[in-house]
């Protein structure tokens, strides 16, 4: 999975737990083949200087236990929030906690209507505009008794559990059209992306440029594929709303690993879109005019295809569709050769420009 | 201008040179919108350095945008000679005029285009070159002197082969702005045509024009004829030279200028063979030498720890990215800089800047993670780690 590294040399690699312990790094090849090389850290320091930041973020990662992208992102952003990212990922880090937890409010409260809707159906659209009326909230305290004595549980653990469900639904939202959830955002991001790129690629010509634009594209299409089946079986659970509690209080990790599948499918996603909506920061020269930004344009997307991920190998069984069938093939741009110093060091403030427009 | 008027104007000028980057900003902005700007351009000729640096958003017009190319190689009127490989700053209105004159309504609607305070590298900016350009190098070859020649101070017979110069570079424009690609790609049969279609006389300006733009294109101008390596010096070594656009850039950038202007002589170095040139290089990068380690002591005490030790409690955080971004612009210079030589002074001033950094968090200034930061910036994640 991918950590949002800002060493120059750390962009675009991933982690993963290691059997020893700890986790190591996964590192694509440098000469742009196919192929990665895994590497632990003591490694990493051989070939880069990598940020406090950086080191900081290796270590809590490899004393977390069970890593998935969401409890990576969380840390990180525990990191950025001391401010060791720098003072815009402090803002930000500010930020994604309280969309985090109005997200999560959001989804608990929406998983306890769509309960009640299932015992008592009164046809109410549930979606992120329903507001908690005082007659809403009677009928949910009418409705939870009858709920709770149901299922043989206390009203306290309904209401505890569905706010515990309510955390692992906030990222992907708890109906299909509850299109703010923030992976449902990126999902319409990694779409326009897509759509810009093949609109960027329209009438140019068929350089280096278009060959990489048409290959993240392509990418990006699928992703967005992918993301949206892996949503449709993440979203059929809770038609069964009373089952799916049940489920949950039986097996959390496999109900929690259920939902996670849209934060796999979309890893590493949101620093590709990035990369294409942040305005270009390479600084002009003299002379420098329109051409130059093409050019810087097409440093961009060497950058952004380095990082496109492969789809998780389990997609198929996730979604009953075979994705890999249409995985187009990729040339992805090895490192650049030989960077400046000043260059490295400016690509350190991009990243961690970058890391500040996460979400 | 009467006695009392220059008095005026001395006393204008001497405030304005005094002035803070914002009130300087104020003031062009506010010269730009007159028409015609008259004495009111002499005026801003001594913050010329200084608007290098601030590069406010200005509104590009005819003029500007007409010798766009040749930005980097204007100079002031004073101690220009015709064999210099520069532009006089006293003949960009009247050529333009001239231009402006010949090209009829087009150059109009460009002006009307360009007349909002724009930055550069956008598609409105793109796509006016593109029209604009190529029909001015054609005029520039037979356009009737200026009828007001005699405002630039120079005699008539400069203007003709000057405007045929002029002309012969921006008819080059095409081939100026894919320089990066290639001297990537070492495409020197491109170079050799370039200079060819330009003509001996504007050999030297184009030179100019396109080593201040892509200094790693040196290595190839130089195999380009025998005569070029003598011409690249010499233009390495004068006015428009490195050791000006280091002085001019803003700090921002210095560093990346900096590491193109080394890797750019040492690919010169390995393409010379003539021990008097490689004495002249030696100097070139010997002259470079001193201009960063000035701008690097300069900016050192000026950009970062006078900011540094004004940091008082009740800061805002606008304060602490502005001083990480000095620093980070100081350490790129640095590092870039070293190559050429001076490592102990580097080494000593960065130690001073760190001292600065400790004492500034011991007395409050900055928090614990900041000072981590700004000593990861200035000695290395090694130096940070160990305060964690």
């Amino acid at each position: 999975m991918t950590a949002p590294f800002v060493s120059a040399m750390l962009i675009g690699v991933r982690i993963r737990p290691s059997a020893r312990g700890g986790i190591e790094m996964v590192m694509p090849n440098p000469s742009g083949r196919r192929g990665v090389y895994i590497t632990p850290w003591d490694d990493i320091q051989g070939l880069c200087q990598p940020t406090v930041h950086d080191t900081v973020l290796y270590r809590r990662l490899g004393q977390t236990s069970g890593l998935v992208p969401e409890t990576v992102r969380r840390v990180a952003w525990e990191i950025a929030a001391e401010g060791l990212g720098g003072a815009a990922a402090r803002r930000a880090a500010a930020l994604a906690k309280a969309a985090d937890e109005a997200e999560h409010l959001l989804a608990s409260f929406l998983l306890l209507i769509s309960l009640i809707e299932e015992v008592d159906p009164t046809g109410l659209i549930i979606d992120a505009q329903i507001r908690r009326t005082p007659a809403l909230e009677e009928r949910a305290r009418a409705a939870l008794g009858t709920i709770a004595s149901g299922m043989s549980w206390s009203r306290a653990a309904v209401i505890g559990e569905i706010d515990a469900l309510g955390r692992h639904f906030a990222p992907v939202g708890v109906e299909r059209s509850d299109s703010r959830a923030r992976l449902r955002v990126l999902l319409t991001r990694v779409q326009a992306l897509a759509c810009s790129l093949r609109a960027w690629l329209d009438g140019r010509d068929n350089d280096d440029a278009a060959g990489l634009a048409r290959t993240i594209a392509d990418a990006a299409s699928l992703a967005a594929e992918a993301s949206d089946a892996t949503l449709s079986g993440i979203h059929d659970q809770t038609r069964d709303m009373r089952g799916l509690l049940r489920r949950w209080r039986a097996h959390p990790d496999t109900i929690a690993e259920h939902i996670g599948r849209l934060a796999w499918v979309l890893d590493g996603w949101e620093a590709i879109c990035l990369m294409w909506e942040l305005p270009v920061m390479t600084p002009n020269r003299p002379g420098d005019r329109g051409t130059d930004r093409i050019r810087d344009r097409s440093a961009v997307l060497r950058a952004m295809a380095r990082l496109i991920p492969a789809l998780p190998c389990q997609i198929s069984d996730w979604t009953g569709y075979d994705f890999g069938a249409n995985t187009p093939e990729r040339s992805v741009p090895g490192f650049p050769s030989v960077e400046s110093a000043a260059r490295t060091l400016a690509a350190v403030t991009r990243n961690e420009h970058l890391r500040a427009a996460y979400r | 201008m009467t006695g009392t008027g220059g008095q005026d104007s001395q006393l204008f000028e001497s405030r304005l040179l005094k002035a803070r980057d914002e009130e300087i900003t104020q003031v062009v902005a506010m010269i730009d919108t007159l028409s015609p700007r008259g004495a009111a351009d002499a005026l801003i000729a001594p913050l010329r350095p200084r608007l290098a640096l601030l590069r406010p958003s200005r509104p590009l017009g005819f003029c500007r945008l007409l010798f766009t190319p040749f930005n980097p190689v204007i100079v002031p009127l004073r101690g220009w000679r015709p064999q210099h490989k520069s532009v006089p700053r006293s003949v960009l209105m009247p050529i333009a005029a001239t231009v402006a004159r010949e090209l009829g309504p087009n150059a109009r609607l460009i002006d009307a285009e360009t007349e909002k305070p724009v930055s550069s590298g956008t598609t409105a900016e793109a796509n006016a070159c593109a029209r604009l350009w190529p029909a001015a190098a054609a005029v520039l070859q037979s356009a009737p002197a200026p009828e007001d020649w005699d405002k630039t101070e120079l005699p008539l017979a400069v203007y003709a082969p000057l405007a045929r110069r002029l002309g012969a570079v921006l008819q080059q424009e095409p081939v100026l702005a894919t320089l990066d690609r290639i001297a990537a790609t070492g495409d020197l049969r491109t170079i050799e045509v370039m200079l060819k279609q330009v003509g001996a006389d504007a050999v030297p300006l184009i030179s100019a024009v396109a080593l201040a733009r892509t200094p790693a294109i040196a290595a190839l101008l130089v195999k380009a004829n025998d005569g070029m390596a003598k011409l690249v010096l010499e233009i390495l070594s004068g006015p428009s030279g490195p050791g000006t656009q280091i002085t001019l850039a803003p700090l921002g950038e210095v560093g990346l200028r900096l590491g193109e202007q080394v890797a750019s002589l040492r690919a010169m170095e390995a393409n010379i063979t003539s021990a008097e040139f490689r004495r002249q290089l030696h100097e070139v990068r010997q002259h470079l030498d001193e201009v960063s380690l000035a701008r690097f002591t300069s900016a050192l005490e000026t950009e970062f720890l006078i900011q540094l030790r004004a940091l008082g409690l009740s800061r805002n955080t606008e304060d602490i990215t502005g001083i990480e971004t000095a620093a980070r612009a100081l350490r790129a210079l640095e590092l870039e800089a070293r190559v050429l030589g001076g490592g102990d002074v580097y080494d000593r001033l960065l130690r001073q800047g760190v001292e600065a950094i400790l004492a500034c968090g011991r007395n409050r200034g900055i928090n614990k993670i900041e000072t981590i930061r700004l000593v990861e910036i200035l000695a290395g994640s090694a130096a940070a780690l160990a305060l964690l």
